[in-house]
């Protein structure tokens, strides 16, 4: 203690808060006036970082598949409880339910995946680190520029829009998630081709939705819509899957439309995800 | 030595780095996660003085930085004036005296979710602060606090052992 208070009386600590603080603010600078400087620093760390998070991630998933396993298990046993109360042709129905219901799942991501994207060439990553502040829906994949990967891909699973490539490394790529609080998706009405915007927003996540905005009051666009990104974007494939509409209604100025999305995507159980190499082509082409 | 103490701080700072981003948020059953780099700020600029809890300060926000991929001096800022903040309570310290600590780090954690608020969600025109508050930014700071319940004595106990072979190097040398 008598050797620490010696120190810190030699040079007041509010001042080497001012330094780190100028230093903070400094970076803080470097990074908004000149985008990029400071990217070969960062690339650096995380190559040597993102390796030992790899370990760290199977760790983790197995920790998360062995408590998800235990889970459902306790789930089926009370499931199990009730179902024996009940009249047993009444059970075998259920059982016959379920099983239709994963069948039908299962057919629907395959015909989701091999008949509507078939045109595109894709990749399979991991997901390797999901942003752990509570605040954004944001993660990280193991693949980067080594393995072709570009800022502005569009990111699927399970037959949805997941997201989209905002930052590519040598080793990784970040994706920001179409439920992200600052994502906005240019996106059409299945029947009708109607345009609107998917927006995330932080609040309406908890619920499970999505925000669905911008749509004259005279489109077609209904409850239990597919909704599908647009033609028009100019970073999004046109006719991926984004979710379903709801709850749509005229809103107070008369003039627009605006209502819910819940999005086809299960991003809470998010592993694996498909990237489409196919990047959208704008200008003349993207018009026609 | 003082070797010793950088290299164990080292260790502790890799291991709430690796517990936040790697581990956390992989498991599907913690819904919100505590923010363990802000503990270990927080439990040693407590412990040790306002530059000691810059310096941890310093490099928990390096780390934070770094694997959020964002702006480098953004997370950097707010863990190191914590770590100030919290080294002026320093004199109050009493080494098993638990609430104080876990006081400290409740209202830390509020005025962290407060300033993520205000520089990324204000700034973009979300107003709706109430919610923020319920929904992000109080579970959060429970959380920390809980965490931090148990992880205190841990630290504390970390730090008494690193001053004990400090004083007895120093009297060696004498």
């Amino acid at each position: 203690m008598k050797h620490n208070k010696k120190k810190t009386s030699s040079f007041p600590a509010r001042y080497v808060l001012f330094i780190l603080m100028l230093l903070c603010v400094s970076l803080l600078a470097v990074d908004y006036f000149k985008p990029g400087l400071l990217k070969p620093v960062t690339d650096a760390v995380h190559s040597v970082l993102l390796p030992m998070q790899k370990g760290l991630n199977h760790l983790g998933t197995g920790f998360a598949d062995t408590a998800y396993d235990y889970q459902s298990l306790e789930e089926a046993r009370e499931e199990n409880k009730a179902l024996r109360e009940e009249v047993a042709s009444l059970r075998e129905q259920v059982n016959n339910y379920q099983q239709g219901q994963i069948e039908l799942e299962e057919l629907r991501q395959l015909f989701e995946l091999s008949g509507q994207y078939t045109d595109y060439e894709m990749t399979g990553a991991r997901v390797i680190q999901k942003d752990a502040g509570n605040w954004y829906h944001s993660f990280v994949i193991d693949k980067g520029a080594d393995d072709g990967l570009q800022v502005d891909m569009n990111v699927i699973a399970g037959g949805g829009l997941v997201g989209i490539i905002t930052e590519v490394g040598p080793n990784y790529a970040r994706v920001r998630s179409i439920i992200d609080d600052d994502s906005n998706v240019s996106a059409m009405s299945l029947n009708s081709g109607d345009t609107c915007i998917v927006s995330g927003d932080l609040e309406l996540y908890e619920e499970g939705r999505l925000r669905l905005g911008y749509i004259d009051k005279d489109d077609n666009v209904w409850d239990d819509d597919k909704i599908v990104t647009s033609n028009i974007s100019d970073k999004y494939l046109p006719n991926i899957l984004i979710g379903y509409a709801q709850d749509i209604q005229v809103d107070s100025n008369n003039v627009t439309k605006s209502g819910y999305l819940i999005p086809a995507v299960d991003f809470d159980h998010l592993q694996t995800v498909l990237v489409i190499k196919t990047l959208k082509v704008t200008g003349e082409e993207g018009q026609s | 030595m003082k070797i010793k103490r950088i290299l164990v701080m080292a260790a502790v700072i890799f291991a709430a780095w690796l517990l936040q981003y790697g581990l956390f948020p992989l498991c599907p059953w913690i819904d919100t996660v505590p923010n363990l780099l802000l503990i270990v700020t927080v439990s040693f600029g407590f412990m040790k003085g306002k530059k000691h809890g810059m310096a941890v300060g310093f490099f928990c926000g390096l780390t934070a930085d770094i694997a959020s991929m964002g702006t480098l001096g953004f997370y950097m800022a707010v863990f190191i004036l914590a770590g100030y903040l919290n080294g002026a309570f320093h004199r109050w310290m009493y080494s098993d005296y638990i609430v104080f600590p876990l006081i400290v780090t409740g209202f830390t954690s509020l005025l962290y979710g407060s300033y993520v608020y205000l520089f990324e969600f204000l700034v973009r025109g979300r107003l709706d602060f109430v919610y923020y508050l319920l929904h992000v930014i109080i579970p959060e700071s429970l959380y920390t606090v809980i965490l931090t319940a148990a992880l205190y004595p841990f630290l504390s106990f970390i730090n008494r052992r690193l001053e004990l072979t400090e004083r007895r190097s120093a009297t060696k040398f004498v």
